[in-house]
């Protein structure tokens, strides 16, 4: 069993990449060649047809607006649209000229009945602002032409059970007229010219003759139609990485008018994670600009959850670290190295504590104040206080049974490059008198590294702060390390 | 006003009443009983900030902060950071029982940059405490705003400020003056930090209470100033040269006897006797060849 799912509006609603493009409060129309294409129900309420020329359309609607078609992004929406759909059948067939079309089949038992997989299909296709028509039939062709015909026409043919009927199907596909047959303009007006009305008639023909007469092209497709010839089709691969660009219709000068292609292409991205099961650490922005520079930029991720408003806040957030020079005329996402999600247990019962741990709020600051402004502390296995002890921008190892040096009365801060002391007349100074409070502890032969022979001390300042000093023994000097926090 | 106005006001937990004797309000305990028993909500209070007044970093404030963010640690949710004076010592948090794979540390640029990432640390939901080091200025809007992102995430919000904005009012539900350690020569050398609680949550504010935030300290022995390790008693190393060429007074003279090796060396340095090669195997067997860098004979 085949599912048709055709985009009569595909080429306008490629091209909706601007919000205030959304509201369809305005005649609007795609044209190629000169031609009328395809038009939104404002315009084909004022008179507007396929096919018309662009004179007869400013002539039946002086404020219609028209639109180059970009063939491009038709491809990639009509992607998009695959990927919404690849979760109900793996067979999906995309048709360039804007019908996708899917095995359910085998995913009938898994929806339980064709009522409520078409309903899933309707669900998932609403989320996008797209039109569509579905149709089901039982080979691809079929289900083609039927979609130019509404849902109910081609659910005669499913009988109470949710099964197909062949000889029901025969009989509302003889009905159709021969010019929905999806064939060379030339052979309709042969079928027509010899007087054929509808597709049944044309059925009734001995095979043979129907060659000699339309040529084999016309016969395999009548066959295949009647489901009578196998019918191959090539099936959609989801790529292994996302790059998806937009072109606007006209150049966007703040970046505000940039959230809404943004979000666009985000929710692209999101749904092919999904599908995928993976999962972008790093996205890279491109938007190009009137003067046909580029300016790149990327946003980095530190937690694996697919998340849209994760994505788009910092987005957002490195967009506004950047000038817009120029207005943008096209704006590309890429996201390459995914990696796999890692799907975690979760436990069944809520965690005794309150608080999360979601990292997304760190993303956040990196975002803005950079990305070495967050750090995490790690112990390490060194003898020098200032290596025991390193702060990094990534994610540490778990540094939990680390048999550290450590040696009681070490104090909570640490200087990171220790501040010589002056010493005058037996009196150590550093903004006031110090004044040693405990006995020596020596840290030396530290000869793997950089030679070191220190005696550490305890040393009270004059205001009662606590200081951890040294007398280094090579330096022959006194330094501060840390103070008693 | 009507009762069901008054009511109202009441549930938001901001007003408090003399009736309401021990309602519980949530607050962890400060793992000090003598400052627990003078807090009205017996500890730290949550969904709120507590301020935190200092005369300068390192007066004891994290001893005093290390239960509650040892408690917190072995909870979900971070530990934030933010602005912090000096680097923190891991290993000395962990010998505190603080887990530091929970720490974040932030350090931002500016004083707006500072407030911004506290409040998206508390917003997050995902930081049971966020500890904060302030500017000595009057932000009494920029506390405000951290208060609501407290009260918003239940977080524990805890900000440090100089003491000289003591005399400032501030938005902070707990307000507290730590002054630093004074060693009390009546109670067999045991050192104290006094705590005044400027404000307070549920209650009547004004106390005092001495802590002791280096139980330790009893071990420490002092030593005489003639045994400190003195070998160079100059402020700056580039003077040392000019120190060893001249006649060595008499005071460096007594330091030497601690270091016997080295000042004989020396000696025979300046008569010059000594060759390079000798200096660095008598060395070699105290120190590393590579002291002679530092050592002061070129």
């Amino acid at each position: 069993m085949w599912l048709s799912i055709r985009l009569p509006q595909l080429p306008l609603e490629a091209l909706q990449t601007e919000s205030n493009q959304v509201s369809a409060e305005q005649a609007q129309a795609v044209i190629q060649e000169n031609r009328i294409l395809c038009v939104n129900q404002l315009a084909s309420q004022q008179g507007i047809q396929v096919g018309q020329t662009i004179t007869n359309a400013f002539a039946l609607c002086e404020t219609i607006q028209l639109y180059q078609r970009k063939p491009q992004q038709e491809q990639q929406l009509l992607k998009n649209v695959a990927i919404l759909v690849y979760p109900i059948s793996s067979s999906v067939i995309i048709e360039p000229e804007g019908i996708i079309i899917l095995e359910v089949a085998r995913s009938l038992k898994l929806y339980k009945g064709i009522d409520s997989l078409l309903n899933n299909v309707r669900e998932r296709l609403d989320e996008e602002s797209i039109n569509y028509q579905l149709a089901l039939a039982d080979s691809p062709t079929a289900a083609e032409v039927l979609s130019f015909m509404p849902l109910a026409y081609s659910m005669q043919a499913i009988s109470s059970e949710g099964q197909i009927n062949s000889s029901k199907l025969e009989r509302i596909l003889s009905k159709l007229s021969v010019q929905s047959m999806l064939l060379e303009e030339k052979i309709i007006q042969q079928f027509q010219s010899v007087g054929f009305k509808n597709i049944g008639q044309l059925k009734q023909l001995p095979h043979s003759s129907f060659q000699k007469r339309f040529g084999k092209k016309a016969l395999n497709y009548l066959l295949k139609l009647f489901n009578q010839q196998a019918d191959p089709r090539d099936f959609f691969q989801p790529e292994e990485t996302f790059y998806q660009s937009l072109e606007f219709n006209e150049v966007i000068h703040h970046r505000q008018g940039l959230l809404f292609p943004i979000k666009r292409l985000l929710k692209n991205l999101v749904n092919f994670l999904h599908l995928q099961q993976k999962n972008a650490q790093h996205l890279e922005w491109k938007l190009f600009d009137s003067s046909k520079s580029t300016l790149t930029f990327s946003v980095v991720f530190s937690n694996a959850n697919i998340s849209l408003n994760n994505y788009l806040e910092l987005t957002q957030l490195n967009l506004e670290n950047h000038q817009l020079k120029e207005p943008i005329e096209g704006i590309a996402l890429t996201a390459e190295k995914l990696s796999p999600l890692d799907i975690k247990t979760q436990e069944l019962f809520e965690q005794a504590g309150y608080f999360n741990s979601n990292s997304h709020f760190i993303n956040k600051i990196r975002a803005k104040l950079g990305s070495n402004s967050c750090l995490q502390l790690a112990q390490v296995p060194a003898h020098l206080p200032e290596q025991a002890s390193i702060v990094s921008v990534d994610a540490l190892p778990i540094s939990k049974d680390i048999e550290s040096d450590y040696q009681p009365h070490q104090p909570t801060w640490l200087l990171e490059t220790p501040k010589p002391i002056r010493s005058l007349h037996q009196q150590l100074v550093l903004n006031g008198k110090l004044t040693i409070i405990s006995s020596p502890q020596k840290i030396a032969n530290n000869w793997w590294d950089s030679s070191a022979a220190r005696d550490y001390y305890i040393a009270e300042h004059e205001n009662g702060s606590l200081y951890w000093i040294f007398f280094d023994q090579l330096k022959k000097l006194w330094f501060l390390q840390g103070v008693y926090g | 006003m009507s009762s069901a106005a008054i009511k109202q006001l009441l549930k938001t937990n901001r007003i408090w009443q003399a009736s309401e004797k021990k309602r519980a309000r949530p607050a962890l305990s400060s793992g000090y009983q003598a400052l627990d028993n003078m807090l009205h909500y017996s500890g730290w209070p949550q969904g709120a900030i507590s301020e935190l007044l200092l005369s300068a970093n390192g007066t004891g404030e994290l001893r005093l902060l290390a239960p509650l963010m040892a408690k917190l640690s072995q909870q979900s949710g971070y530990l934030c950071w933010i602005n912090p004076p000096f680097q923190p010592y891991a290993p000395a948090l962990s010998a505190l029982d603080i887990d530091i794979n929970k720490l974040i540390i932030i350090n931002t640029r500016s004083d707006l940059d500072t407030i911004w990432t506290a409040q998206q640390a508390m917003n997050s939901k995902a930081c049971s405490l966020v500890l904060t080091w302030l500017p000595k200025k009057n932000l009494s809007k920029e506390m405000r705003k951290l208060c609501l992102a407290a009260e918003n995430s239940q977080c524990w919000g805890i900000t440090f400020r100089h003491q000289s904005l003591a005399e400032i009012s501030s938005p902070a539900a707990l307000r507290m003056l730590l002054q630093p350690r004074r060693v009390s020569k009546a109670l067999t050398n045991q050192s104290f930090n006094q705590v005044s609680i400027i404000k307070q949550p549920g209650g009547w504010s004004g106390q005092q209470v001495k802590l002791n935030l280096y139980p330790e300290s009893v071990y420490w022995t002092a030593q005489p100033a003639s045994l400190w390790p003195t070998l160079s008693i100059q402020s700056k190393p580039s003077n040392l040269i000019d120190r060893t060429n001249n006649s060595i007074a008499t005071s460096n003279q007594r330091s030497f006897n601690q270091q016997p090796l080295i000042s004989s060396l020396e000696r025979s340095v300046r008569q010059g006797k000594a060759t390079d090669r000798m200096v660095n195997g008598d060395l070699n067997t105290q120190f590393d060849p590579k002291a002679n860098s530092h050592y002061p004979l070129h």
